[in-house]
């Protein structure tokens, strides 16, 4: 079948054409709201600014074609083939994308708000500036998870998605929107969270292990029992986060604001926190081995039982501090 | 002699202040006389080489404040970096021998707490807290919750350690004051304040204060080219990177963005936005490469820091609109648009004047936005599509606006001399 007879017999009125083959063929701009293309073949063909609103193309190849500002609104993408795909800008807002293999795919600035994209395959998917709020990204099992290994995610906008236990490790999240994400036991080691917006996360048991957070936005945030070993937070906020627990060995915290955190049994040895805002901070029972805290304000912090024998407190400030043995230094 | 040790610990304080850039700049430029804003540059600079060639240069605290206060003079943004030479005298006085600490230091500390009480108490004090907030060399923060975490007290004393004189205070009130779009809201502010701090000043006189002296026109340190000009004078503080940069931060792009998302295809959007910044979009594959680099939020943010108003983004996004195939589906695009900027304007976060560090500076292929793994990295980069020679209506535009902007800019100098 080519372009021209599908699009007379859609006039014409019919919509079922599963399993048909048009491969490489160019249909830009068509009208096919609601078509029923599942297992059609449709690899390498050119779908820009097409209308496939709600259609269906469930198992359909579409391998490497062109589909940048198609709009798929509420289309059945069910175990669709979109490896390679270009979808740049395009519309697949409530999209069910449900074990679709996007590997490579180009989502650059796509509207993906609301998609569902359990068990789909996003490795190594371009997604820059994609919009995925309320997108389903729920692991419903160990099996049925979404896969983002080595996607690129900057700037985009994942407030308030479910990642729990995503694997994110290594993943280019720069300045994106994660405020409200739940990313409970996640793998973020290594990721890229520069200027991120992380404000009110739930980053429990997350690892983040060498992970940069330079300027990211953490207030707010839970992170209790998360390890971010050798992360580098230089300059992160971290107002009012509750943290205890906390891993934060050799952690670059230099000029971090800390106010008001609760921090308490949190692991900081050979942390770096010069010049960090550590003030009215829950520090209790806190391992400072070796911790630098050259400058740091600890005005009104709570160090109570803290271990503090071996930090560096050169030039900090401790005043109206409670120090670890309950005295309340003036 | 200094002595290592006090040298490490002023080296280690001057390195923790707020306003660092600031105070390299003005280090940089006092002991090489070169102008560098460029912050790679400027980061080459050894913090420790500087201090030591300005310790030499002004053996004693007398002539290390009359140097600075030279150095300033020549400046455009005086009363800033008076500050910042106040500043950095503060840090540096503990390495000069006859150095002692003020015996005043117990009662100013409940004068600050006078102070602080009777700004907190005031109807307007997050206005207030804003103002100073902004003028001890911090941006322009809106946060309510970072504000909150801001104790006046604080803010009192390092205030009156950057300041010491009244005059100086006033200059630095007002000149921020100018900058922003509610000046009649803030003027009234910084009147209460310099009236608050009064009675601070009258009691505790600085030591001396110099005559102004009349400033050279030739002396002015700025680099001979538009942009670097506008962003040095007093009147432009908003097209000061750092500035404009906080307004970009403060400002949610997602919320923008998303609500465009819900109302327009991204694409026709990004395709309308470039044709309007940038030239006609061809969808050839050197324009589609190009394109290809540009993400929403940035297309997006550019097109609301170059129309002062939405009056003036509906004009130029539905001309552009017309302009192109399929019209009538962009100028559903262009509407989708207008609406989702309408918050941005109603904060009041556009320009007050043209700027030229976007659309002008910046071509499509600058930014170097990775493209993808799907698409190859592109070894040949196309020719930028705007910078023609020859002339089209983009390039007079450009013109005028050049030439709007170098009129304000000799305004503002004009400013310096009739203050």
């Amino acid at each position: 079948m080519d372009a021209s007879e599908l699009l007379n017999r859609y006039a014409s009125g019919e919509t079922k054409f599963t399993g048909v083959n048009l491969a490489g063929e160019d249909l830009s701009g068509s009208d096919l709201i609601g078509v029923d293309l599942s297992r059609a073949d449709l690899h390498s063909a050119v779908l820009v600014f097409s209308y496939l609103n709600r259609a269906t193309l469930s198992k359909a190849n579409l391998l490497s074609s062109k589909l940048s500002g198609a709009n798929l609104s509420q289309s059945d993408l069910i175990g669709a083939k979109l490896r390679d795909a270009d979808l740049h800008g395009a519309m697949l807002q409530n999209a069910d994308l449900r074990s679709a293999d996007l590997t490579l795919a180009n989502l650059l600035d796509a509207n993906l708000i609301d998609a569902d994209l359990r068990n789909t395959n996003l490795s190594g998917a371009n997604l820059t500036g994609a919009c995925l709020r309320g997108a389903n990204m729920r692991e419903e099992n160990r099996r049925y998870s979404t896969n983002l290994r080595g996607a690129n995610l900057r700037k985009a906008d994942l407030r308030g998605a479910n990642l729990t236990g995503a694997d994110l490790a290594r993943v280019d999240l720069r300045g994106a929107n994660l405020s409200e994400a739940t990313l409970r036991g996640a793998d973020l080691s290594e990721a890229d969270l520069d200027e991120a917006s992380l404000k009110g996360a739930l980053l429990t048991e997350a690892k983040l292990v060498g992970a940069n957070l330079r300027r990211a936005n953490l207030t707010n945030a839970k992170l209790e029992r998360a390890d971010a070993t050798e992360a580098d937070l230089a300059g992160a906020d971290f107002q009012r986060a509750v943290m205890p627990d906390i891993k934060l060995i050799k952690a670059d915290l230099r000029q971090a604001i800390l106010v008001a955190v609760r921090l308490s049994r949190a692991d900081l040895s050979r942390a770096n926190l010069q010049g960090a805002n550590l003030r009215d901070a829950e520090l209790v029972d806190v391992y400072f081995a070796r911790a630098n805290l050259t400058n740091a304000d600890l005005t009104h912090a709570n160090l109570v039982r803290a271990e503090l024998s071996s930090a560096n407190l050169m030039g900090a400030d401790l005043r109206r501090a409670t120090l670890p043995d309950g005295r309340v230094y003036d | 002699m200094v002595s290592p040790s006090s040298l490490n610990e002023v080296i280690q304080e001057l390195a923790q202040e707020q306003n660092l850039t600031r105070i390299k700049k003005l280090l940089v430029y006092a002991c090489t006389d070169i102008w560098e804003s460029n912050q790679a540059r400027l980061d080459e600079f050894d913090l420790r080489n500087l201090v030591q060639d300005l310790l030499e240069t002004a053996p004693t605290l007398e002539q290390l404040k009359l140097y600075l206060n030279g150095v300033v003079k020549t400046l455009n943004k005086q009363a800033e970096y008076a500050l910042v030479a106040n500043a950095i005298t503060n840090v540096l006085k503990k390495t000069y021998p006859d150095y002692e600490s003020l015996p005043q230091e117990v009662s100013l500390q409940s004068h600050y707490r006078k102070i602080a009480r009777e700004l907190a108490r005031d109807r307007e004090q997050l206005g207030i807290k804003k103002l100073l907030f902004c003028a001890s060399g911090n941006h322009w923060e809106n946060n309510p919750a970072i504000l909150d975490n801001i104790d006046f007290l604080n803010l009192v004393q390092h205030i009156h350690e950057l300041a010491p004189t009244l005059e100086e205070l006033k200059n630095v009130l007002y000149s921020i004051v100018k900058t922003l779009n509610h000046k009649s809201k803030y003027t009234p502010i910084a009147n209460r304040i310099v009236t608050t701090f009064g009675s601070l000043y009258n009691e505790f006189l600085p030591d001396e204060v110099d005559e102004p002296e009349p400033i050279q026109v030739t002396d002015l340190p700025q680099l001979p080219t538009f942009p670097s000009k506008l962003t040095t004078a007093p009147k432009f503080n908003s097209s000061d990177p750092q500035v404009l940069e906080q307004l970009r931060r403060s400002f949610n792009w997602f919320d923008l963005r998303l609500e465009l998302m819900k109302h327009a295809n991204p694409l026709r959007a990004k395709i309308l936005i470039f044709s309007t910044l940038y030239d006609q979009f061809d969808q050839d594959d050197e324009s589609w490469t190009a394109f290809k680099l540009q993400t929403l939020d940035d297309l997006l943010r550019d097109l609301c820091f170059n129309h002062r108003s939405l009056e003036d983004l509906q004009t130029k996004l539905e001309n552009t609109a017309k302009s192109l195939a399929e019209s009538e589906q962009y100028s559903q695009t262009a509407s989708a648009i207008l609406r989702a900027a309408k918050p941005f304007y109603a904060a009041g976060l556009q320009q007050n004047t043209p700027v030229m560090t976007q659309v002008v500076e910046r071509s499509p292929h600058t930014s170097s936005v990775p493209t993808g793994i799907s698409s190859p990295p592109n070894p040949l980069q196309p020719e930028p599509p705007s910078p023609a020679s020859s002339n089209t209506p983009d390039d007079c535009d450009r013109q005028r606006r050049h030439q709007q902007a170098y009129e304000a800019f000799l305004t503002a100098v004009e400013d310096l001399f009739t203050d």
